[in-house]
């Protein structure tokens, strides 16, 4: 997990607890998805004031809101990059994040872009459409059967069987 | 099935010769138990003894024949496969093939680097594009699980982005995890359910263990190999032992090239169409699996009862009662297994493999198993029972007063310690025909010293070896089951107090019978105390052993030395750099916390509900499960139990929802 990042000093979201933890929640999320410090804190101040817009001081719902925004943010971000891919599968939304995060710590500048991505922007998004399961195709296999014996065989052991019970509920000693 | 009149005749000469060997010996040591008359004890010791010097006979003759096979042929055996002389087309539009390595609570780095070695050797040949990877988990422990799994999306990563963006979605090449709910009929019950799911989608199947490894040339070779022979239904590879450091480790790879060479060899001589699976390693014909090789359980409860345990000689005698053919490709090499590092682990694997082994003995007699079948199934079988035979041919001998000097038992002992260890001799002068190889290991002087140390470790621990294998016979036969472990994969000394809390039986046995033979017996038993020694030992002997420094002080000195270790194959060599590379990234040293990074990653929390909708597991219980999430979010993943934080894994609803809660009411610290 990457480091808690502060807002600057001179920041006005900074003066309060609230909006200085809600900035703080958001630049961790951000940065988890591989977004660098600046970048991230940048944008994580942008959402948090919109988030402000409903806000009164006291609520202490700012952080939630503003990981909620984060959030959608991001997965709107995903469902353009989808769409843009051509043939997104049903995995394409899961795997883009995971393709991306190593890209954007290089192109930081593409967060939250869907048009004219980098050559290997394009190339993670491609691969994110490759299925994370291919296509089933089912078969039965059935147990085999094991259980046959050959006649003799059955025989022997049956007439073993027999035998070994008659040596055991055999009186060996005179009756009672 | 059909058997060629010349190799019938072969067959007819080798038995014949183990017969012989095995009446010479039992004629001698009948004219020696029953010169003063007959009695119950000498008859039972006759029987045992037969059987002993049978099972002795077949090692000593097959090592005989590889000798022979290993002078006359020039051609190399094991080799790793170049395509030379091999027309290029008939590498070409190869048919869809899925490497399968089904794993079960194993260390993740070591499944997904040798994943990822193995897809790149497949690369570098250039015919790999119809062969997909797929590892089949039946983890049961959560954080390993999350290890997977990230482990796997490192690998995936790493290969698709190597692709081009005009590649088509979805063909070949393709990494892919799944992971079961529930482990039914473990590891062929999870072969079975992958066949069941996509068995359809693949016409041939290489199926590989944890800690399996194969170059990229040799799996190409396979596949070409079953396209060519229609008849083929599984070709198995011989794997090579490699990577690890112990004596004992080390020993066995020493072993299984010098001496591996030659039963190779002779077994896939002798056993031709008919011959054997180990379960790995080995490709597989998908379509008459699936039709033929189904395993039923066995009638009555465990341990002889039940699931079946040792599937791969049940799978190999189906497919040969299906009318398919079975190979050993003992010429094809590039194919690599990891040895158990410590006796211990060797014993702990030894019980798995003995409660499979006396399973086939139900199946021996069974309507249409191949004759040959039924011969894999006695010897493996007779692997563990003869165990017990000696202990009683030793005991019942001390009683019995076995042990009168004379011309007859001079030559019977000498008969049976060359039966024993003119093997290892014979391995050693295979070697001698091949310089190369011979050069290999390090030198004829320097093999020859690793030969007579192998051989004076395994008089040292074939008593202990026996004591466990005794114990282990008994316990199945009384009807207690076994867990199933997995293997350790790492070099790992043993310590001073685990090696006497898990020897002093053998220690005390060793006490009480050397004081039994100098308090009762005669002189001529003192030859047992050779064998005693070991037992007396055993605890110095496992911690010598399992020693990493003196594994590489050897090493240093040129024993033991293999060409893997000389000069590392390339496949090989990349697993290890990688497995490094993915040990860094799985950040092992922060476990604990494995369950919190897999609820707040935001992407590999995606990927982990991306795998199970894919996999279907979309419909939740909510209501169950929500009291478990509320936990987790409140009171934190370490007050889950390690079956709630699995249930709470395999839901998508609760881990999207933990995802959202957690990054709201988690205090984040650095």
């Amino acid at each position: 997990m990457a480091q808690m990042t502060s807002t600057s000093a001179n920041d006005p979201l900074a003066a309060s607890p609230s909006e200085r933890e809600a900035v703080q929640r958001v630049v961790l999320y951000f940065q988890s998805i591989g977004l660098p410090q600046e970048k991230a804190t940048a944008v994580a101040e942008e959402i948090v004031r919109g988030s402000q817009a409903k806000w009164t001081r006291g609520d202490s719902g700012l952080a939630g809101r503003a990981m909620d925004r984060a959030m959608t943010r991001i997965a709107e971000w995903f469902d353009r990059l989808a769409a843009s891919a051509g043939a997104p599968t049903p995995g394409t939304h899961a795997q883009l994040g995971w393709n991306l995060r190593p890209l954007l710590r290089a192109h930081p500048e593409v967060f939250l872009v869907s048009q004219d991505l980098p050559e290997d922007f394009r190339r993670a998004v491609a691969a994110a459409c490759k299925p994370l399961l291919p296509l089933m195709a089912p078969r039965m296999m059935p147990p085999q059967s094991l259980w046959q014996l050959p006649h003799v065989w059955q025989r022997a052991i049956a007439y073993a069987y027999l035998m070994w019970y008659r040596l055991r509920t055999m009186r060996w000693v005179g009756r009672t | 099935m059909t058997i060629r009149t010349g190799h019938f005749w072969i067959r007819f000469l080798f038995t014949s010769l183990i017969l012989g060997t095995t009446g010479a010996g039992t004629y001698m040591f009948a004219r020696l138990v029953w010169s003063g008359g007959v009695t119950i004890l000498d008859a039972v010791m006759l029987v045992i003894f037969a059987l002993l010097y049978f099972w002795l006979s077949i090692a000593f003759w097959m090592a005989t024949l590889g000798l022979i096979l290993c002078v006359l042929s020039r051609k190399p055996c094991r080799q790793p496969f170049e395509p030379n002389g091999i027309p290029l087309q008939e590498y070409a539009n190869l048919p869809r093939t899925v490497m399968l390595m089904p794993i079960c609570n194993e260390d993740p780095s070591r499944v997904f680097s040798g994943v990822l070695a193995m897809y790149e050797s497949l690369q570098a040949t250039g015919h790999a594009e119809s062969i997909d990877f797929f590892v089949v988990s039946d983890t049961t422990d959560p954080e390993i699980w999350i290890l997977e799994e990230t482990a796997w999306a490192i690998a995936r990563r790493t290969t698709a982005l190597r692709h081009t963006e005009e590649e088509p979605a979805g063909d070949g090449g393709g990494i892919y995890y799944r992971r079961r709910q529930n482990n039914i009929g473990k590891k062929s019950g999870n072969i079975r359910d992958f066949c069941q799911q996509w068995g359809g989608r693949y016409k041939y199947m290489v199926v590989l263990d944890a800690d399996s490894l194969m170059d990229g040339w040799s799996i190409i070779e396979m596949i070409r190999r079953m396209e060519k022979h229609e008849k083929l239904g599984i070709l198995q590879v011989p794997p090579v032992l490699v990577s690890h450091e112990t004596v004992f480790a080390r020993m066995q790879q020493f072993v299984s090239r010098v001496y591996g060479e030659i039963y190779v060899r002779a077994y896939a001589f002798w056993s031709q169409g008919e011959s054997n699976y180990w379960g790995h390693n080995a490709i597989v014909r998908t379509d008459p699996f699936i039709r033929h090789c189904g395993l039923p359980q066995l009638p009555g409860r465990e341990p002889l009862g039940g699931e079946i345990l040792s599937h791969d000689f049940v799978e190999a005698a189906l497919m040969l009662r299906g009318g398919w053919e079975v190979r050993l490709a003992g010429d094809l090499g590039g194919s690599y297994e990891e040895p158990p590092v410590t006796i211990m682990d060797f014993v702990r694997r030894s019980r798995r493999w003995c409660q499979g082994d006396l399973q086939h003995l139900r199946l021996i007699l069974l309507r249409g198993f191949h004759a040959v079948s039924r011969i894999y199934f006695g010897m493996g079988a007779m692997t563990y029972l003869s165990s017990l035979l000696w202990l009683l041919f030793v005991v019942l001998g001390l009683i019995n007063g076995i042990g009168a000097a004379g011309r007859s038992i001079a030559v019977l002992g000498f008969m049976t310690v060359a039966l024993l260890f003119l093997p290892k001799v014979w391995g050693y002068v295979a070697l001698l025909s091949d310089r190369a190889r011979m050069k290999a290991h390090g030198g004829a002087v320097k093999v020859a010293l690793s030969v007579i140390l192998e051989a004076a470790v395994s008089i040292l621990t074939s008593p202990i070896f026996m004591l466990f294998n005794v114990r282990f016979v008994i316990s199945i036969l009384s009807g207690r089951g076994v867990k199933w472990d997995p293997q350790r994969r790492d070099d790992a000394a043993v310590a001073v107090r685990q090696a006497i809390h898990q020897y002093s039986l053998h220690t005390g046995t060793g006490v009480v019978a050397v004081g039994a033979l100098l308090w009762f017996g005669s002189y001529q038993n003192l030859w047992l105390l050779v064998l005693l020694t070991g037992l007396l030992l055993s605890i110095p002997i496992e911690i010598s052993l399992s020693s990493l420094w003196l594994g590489r002080r050897l090493r240093r000195l040129g024993l033991f030395l293999g060409p893997e270790e000389a000069e590392p194959p390339a496949v090989l060599a990349r697993q290890h750099a990688l497995r490094v590379e993915i040990r860094r990234l799985l950040q092992f040293r922060r476990r604990g916390d494995v369950f919190r990074r897999m609820v707040l990653d935001g992407a590999l929390n995606a990927m982990h509900v991306g795998i199970l909708h894919a996999q279907g597991l979309s419909d939740d219980d909510w209501d169950r499960i929500e009291p478990l999430a509320q936990v987790a979010l409140y009171g934190g993943p370490e007050h889950l139990t390690l079956k709630d934080r699995r249930t709470l894994l395999a839901s998508p609803t609760a881990m999207q929802w933990l995802h959202r809660q957690a990054w709201k009411q988690w205090k984040l610290t650095p």
